[in-house]
């Protein structure tokens, strides 16, 4: 489904007068990656490793120096407009912070309304057919659709937010961190969740995250990285229980270290 | 609501501010209606009725019904019985050199305060933020050159600025207000742009790109109505400065042209009899005070309450 052929994405921390770069961040470095159809692939590394740039990357969010990112055989950085505005459609993403990532001004309706209006659904019914439907989805009450963001508490503004990003029925999410940002018993819920949902949708899922037992209970395939480059990938048990880099080895010691 | 009410009623300075400024906004939309020598409405013997607006002079000997204004002087009317006399019960603020009612002429001079303030500063605003979102939210090349622009714009004092401009285009009511408007954008693109930087990396921005949402929308729709609050302070205080620049301009007699009533205006001819009817001064003057003032005030109470960046 997605294919990540050899990308490079550098950063400048520091420009001279001129604006040359004096120093500068390889955030990604060479990365080769594969994303099948319905399949779950984590992303682990720790914080700075790249593994945010690389999701935004896969996302057309920011502009990668080299490489090609195919989405079903088309690479996305050679969209036209309507091709484009149909991968913004069909790809989506949840993001780390549900605080921030719904607009404090608006309430829940507008905002999940608003998504339908971009994608032409014109229809007054058939749009709240459409919200019913997620709403329903995700676990949340009709009642909530007239509040503002603010009247929610993390795990439920977790919820709205996968609820916007179902709308428009994906084929594939990505997920950046989705559940640190909660604590703990909410994140069971939230994780479940998505595991529904995926069972419902049938939908791929690149899920970034640094906490490996999140990690280890949703994943199929994981995919470890450092200072941008991935350094192991294989099937879950593989890298639990044999892990063949120095850093996956590090990695998995400090879970049993805290634990 | 109740709640701003009873914000309101705990602060006496602002209490003031609030009701005066209501009372002046009310003043200058309802002012014909409050100081006029016709009357609002009246009925001839011939059994017709004439309003404030129909061109018929009125004739009080021809007539049998009316209903006359609270205040009964026009603002320019000229008396030539009544010059400078001092404030009493039939002028309360005294007369003016050509006999006209001082009261009479701040009432009408309140109108073209506040209309130069509320259309000046709706067009700086209007270019300030539209330029200040598209500097803060492309980046790069576009903001680069705004900036630099808004730079030059700074560079100048506004107000000879302003002065050079009238000189070219001519004085009158219309091209103050978009000299001042034109002129004043700059601070409220710098203030909008930085905000618009800060707001751009939440991930609700974010969140709209990944959904394909357009620069437009994003813009105008998840942006600047998260700026609305900064835009709010900073109109009260540009209104006094807009207010201020007016009556300057007038009283230098580049601004309102004679004889429309403005309170720079009046100022003007007042400082003529400085000694011998220092009336004409004092009210004109108590009132640009008291406007800007009052703005100034709930611009602090505002900032303070929103607590956006300080101006």
């Amino acid at each position: 489904m997605i294919e990540i052929k050899n990308i490079y994405k550098e950063f400048i921390i520091e420009k001279n007068f001129w604006g040359k770069p004096l120093r500068k961040l390889q955030a990604l470095n060479n990365i080769n990656l594969n994303i099948y159809d319905n399949e779950i692939l984590a992303l682990v590394g720790e914080s700075g490793s790249g593994k945010s740039t690389l999701a935004r990357a896969v996302l057309r969010l920011i502009d990668i120096d080299r490489g090609k990112i195919f989405y079903n055989g088309k690479n996305i950085f050679e969209f036209n407009k309507i091709e484009l505005l149909n991968f913004r459609k069909e790809v989506q993403i949840i993001f780390q912070d549900p605080y921030s990532s719904l607009n404090p001004k608006y309430k829940i309706r507008r905002i999940l309304e608003e998504v339908l209006w971009v994608h032409g659904l014109k229809c007054k019914k058939e749009i709240e057919y459409e919200i019913d439907r997620v709403i329903a989805n995700v676990g949340l009450n009709k009642n909530d659709l007239n509040k503002y963001p603010h009247e929610f508490s993390g795990g439920q503004k977790q919820r709205i937010v996968i609820a916007r990003s179902l709308l428009l029925k994906p084929k594939f999410l990505v997920a950046d961190e989705p559940v640190s940002a909660l604590d703990v018993s909410v994140q069971a819920q939230i994780l479940n969740l998505l595991l529904d949902l995926k069972d419902y949708y049938k939908f791929s899922m690149l899920f970034i995250s640094h906490d490996l037992s999140v990690v280890y209970y949703i994943a199929d395939r994981v995919a470890v990285m450092n200072k941008g480059s991935i350094v192991e990938i294989g099937e879950k048990q593989e890298v639990y229980e044999s892990p063949k880099h120095d850093y996956t080895k590090k990695l998995l010691k400090s879970i049993f270290e805290i634990s | 609501m109740r709640n701003i009410i009873k914000f309101i009623l705990k602060r006496p300075l602002l209490l003031f501010s609030v009701s005066y400024l209501v009372f002046l906004t009310f003043i200058s939309i309802f002012v014909p209606f409050i100081a006029n020598e016709k009357p609002i409405i009246w009925k001839t013997k011939d059994g017709k009725i004439y309003t404030l607006f129909s061109k018929k002079e009125y004739d009080p000997k021809n007539t049998t019904f009316k209903i006359i204004p609270i205040i009964k002087y026009s603002p320019n009317t000229y008396n030539l019985n009544e010059i400078l006399k001092p404030p009493s019960k039939k002028h309360l603020f005294g007369t003016d050199d050509r006999g006209r009612d001082v009261f009479t002429r701040i009432l009408y001079g309140a109108r073209v305060s506040m209309f130069v303030g509320f259309v000046a500063v709706f067009i700086s605003i209007i270019i300030g933020t539209t330029l200040g979102a598209i500097s803060g939210y492309y980046g790069g090349k576009v903001d680069f050159i705004i900036l630099r622009l808004i730079e030059i714009m700074m560079t100048f004092p506004t107000i000879f600025l302003i002065l050079s401009i009238i000189a070219f285009v001519g004085p009158s009511i219309l091209n103050i207000m978009l000299v001042i408007g034109f002129t004043g954008w700059s601070s409220i693109a710098r203030l909008i742009r930085g905000e618009v930087l800060k707001i751009k990396t939440y991930e609700f921005i974010t969140a709209a790109k990944a959904l394909g949402f357009s620069d437009k929308r994003i813009i105008f729709f998840h942006i600047l109505p998260n700026t609305l609050t900064i835009i709010l302070v900073y109109s009260t205080f540009a209104i006094a400065g807009a207010i201020l620049a007016e009556s300057t301009l007038s009283f230098l007699g580049l601004g309102v042209q004679p004889p429309t009533p403005s309170w720079g205006a009046m100022l003007n001819t007042g400082k003529n009899y400085i000694i011998e009817a220092p009336w004409l001064i004092i009210f004109p003057g108590l009132f640009i005070f008291l406007t800007v003032t009052s703005y100034n005030i709930i611009g602090d109470t505002l900032q303070e309450v929103l607590n956006p960046k300080k101006l």
